[in-house]
């Protein structure tokens, strides 16, 4: 017993919590850098900035400079827009 | 419950929240009258909107009412529903939500059944009409299974009787979510779930700190019963404690391809913004589940025998706390209701209004028009669930768990096998689509009981996912799919593999 609990209690605790925690962090350092525009990566020397949201300097990575597969793209979307609210 | 002055102060705090949400209602509204902006909200939401908006949209009351209750039956082997979502949670937003969005973005998708239609070519319309069938009919389990949550909560913290309560929320949450469509729904839910972030903080730190610390609480719990502190409950490593914890870890499955929570990510600004809310949203997840088992198990010690297992959070709360402290975990746990009730009102008005109204019988009918059909349909499917929760108070945990998976079982194999799998075909999506749903029915109604209880979202994904895979086999996949699917894994990148960001 650790703090009044079965160590195997503890374990599912930390199972529960820890490798969610660790799969979404690896998955932000991993795919940041080319999900980010560039602009917030050079902010922060070479690092992409967490919380970041960049301006429209960044072509070809917007969705608003796509055109859809069917060629409408009714609700293309620039990075320039701000946030909503 | 209550004296008459601790009653006003409850129903005050309730009048300010809902003065908010109709608020919030009225606001969004005015972004709402085109199709995508009624149903996506023009895909334009931030990070922390998308993340506790999906997050609030997928725990609901069965997270306050429901888990706390399991907490209170079975001590920590609930520990199994958090592992289960926790992953799920962050599965979803690390790998499917960007492919997800990449694709819905290329299509114009507004809804999940829209997404499947374009990635398959379906020109038949059979996705659609297959789809709006099972949301449709989920749904309106779903929505009845929260209106007995809101009859269950009205009835512990006013006294009112459980037809008043069910009535009460059914009201509130018709006139908001038929202004303002998704955004008001997006909005309100971060609104709610701060709310139900701070309670579910705040309660299970009051319920130790009444227990007298943490090692009075699990002295007096392994007092009362020391297989409420082990893992595996009360079976210990039997089949039937295995059996129970996978049920329970298998509930986080559905966090993988429900259609409630995909439009979330559709709704994204951009990829950026689903990266930022991962981490938002398991976080939130964390809190949100080990402190709704906490409460659970610290309720277990302060108040036994409860009849209704699942009023613990309420009981607790008036017990604890003053009333004006009270009125706002009311507030809470209608909050929690109300946030998956909106979301699925709109799930189920999508899939009736831009699924089969526009997409198949009338592509050239006005936009507003549609809003306007789509506010309509929201009012009816909502009553239509009001009908269902006001003759029997069902147990909330399980009742919402069968929608829950029905959705899941019927999706996910078909959403999942799209994204990572190029040799999917139309056929295959759609035999698994049926198969997963119909396992996951059948098992619920007839199976179960006989088989340890195992929970129907398990056997549900295994069939969904063989029928989507065995068919797909022998069917032929678009070839433009195929190359649309290589570019689109070579702009978003592998599990662990970084893409190129662009086209």
């Amino acid at each position: 017993m650790i703090a009044g609990l079965p160590l195997a209690t503890w374990v599912l605790f930390v199972l529960s919590v820890a490798p969610g925690l660790i799969l979404i962090v690896a998955a932000y350092r991993i795919h940041g850098p080319a999900d980010f525009p560039r602009d917030e990566k050079r902010k922060t020397r070479g690092d992409f900035a967490p919380g970041g949201r960049g301006p429209s300097s960044n072509p070809g990575t917007l969705l608003g400079t796509r055109g859809s597969a069917k060629g409408t793209n009714a609700g293309g979307i620039s990075r320039s827009e701000g946030p909503e609210g | 419950m209550g004296s008459i002055g601790a009653n006003g102060a409850i129903l005050a705090v309730l009048g300010l929240y809902f003065v908010v949400l109709v608020g919030i209602g009225g606001w969004a509204s005015r972004t709402s009258r085109s199709v995508a902006g009624f149903y996506v909200a023009e895909k334009k939401l931030p990070s922390w909107v998308i993340a506790f908006s999906t997050t609030t949209t997928g725990e609901s009351g069965w997270l306050l009412l429901g888990l706390t209750g399991m907490g209170y039956m079975v001590g920590f082997h609930a520990l199994w529903v958090v592992l289960g979502e926790v992953l799920g949670i962050a599965v979803a937003w690390a790998f499917v939500a960007r492919p997800f969005k990449e694709f819905t973005d290329r299509y114009d998708s507004i809804t999940v059944p829209d997404y499947l239609t374009d990635r398959f070519r379906d020109r038949s319309h059979v996705i659609r009409i297959v789809s709006a069938v099972i949301i449709l009919t989920m749904v309106g389990a779903y929505t009845a299974a929260q209106l007995t949550a809101s009859g269950k909560a009205f009835s512990s913290f006013l006294g009112t009787s459980y037809q008043n309560g069910v009535l009460i929320g059914a009201a509130i949450i018709l006139l908001y979510t038929s202004i303002g469509g998704f955004k008001a729904v997006a909005y309100s839910d971060l609104v709610q779930g701060v709310l139900m972030f701070a309670c579910l903080i705040a309660l299970p730190v009051a319920g130790i700190w009444s227990a007298g610390g943490w090692d009075s609480l699990t002295a007096g719990i392994g007092a009362a019963d020391p297989a409420l502190l082990r893992p595996m409950g009360e079976h210990g490593f039997s089949v039937a404690g295995v059996v129970s914890a996978l049920s329970f870890a298998g509930i986080g499955l559905a966090f993988l391809g429900a259609p409630q929570l995909l439009t979330r990510f559709m709704s994204a600004r951009d990829r950026g913004q689903i990266l930022q809310g991962g981490v938002i949203a398991v976080v939130c997840i964390v809190v949100f589940d080990i402190g709704a088992v906490l409460v659970g198990v610290t309720g277990r010690l302060l108040f036994p025998g409860l009849a209704d297992e699942e009023t613990v959070l309420p009981v607790m709360a008036a017990e604890l706390f003053p009333a004006v402290v009270t009125g706002i975990v009311l507030v809470v746990v209608l909050a929690a209701i109300m946030s998956t009730v909106d979301s699925l009102l709109i799930l189920a008005s999508s899939a009736a209004v831009r699924d089969v109204v526009q997409k198949i019988f009338r592509p050239n009918a006005p936009e507003r028009r549609l809003a306007m059909l789509g506010r309509g349909l929201t009012l009816v499917i909502g009553i239509a669930g009001l009908g269902s929760a006001w003759t029997e108070s069902r147990m909330i945990f399980w009742f919402v768990l069968f929608a829950w998976s029905g959705l899941a079982s019927a999706f996910t194999p078909a959403v999942l096998c799209s994204l990572f799998w190029r040799r999917t075909t139309r056929a295959g999506a759609i035999w698994g689509m049926i198969a997963g749903f119909l396992t996951a029915v059948i098992w619920a109604l007839w199976v179960r009981d006989h088989f340890y209880d195992l929970s129907e979202m398990i056997p549900g994904f295994a069939v969904g996912f063989a029928v989507t895979v065995g068919v797909s086999l022998f069917t032929k996949p678009p070839r433009d799919g195929m190359a649309e699917y290589d570019d689109v894994r070579r702009v978003v990148g592998g599990f662990f593999s970084r893409g190129c960001g662009n086209r």
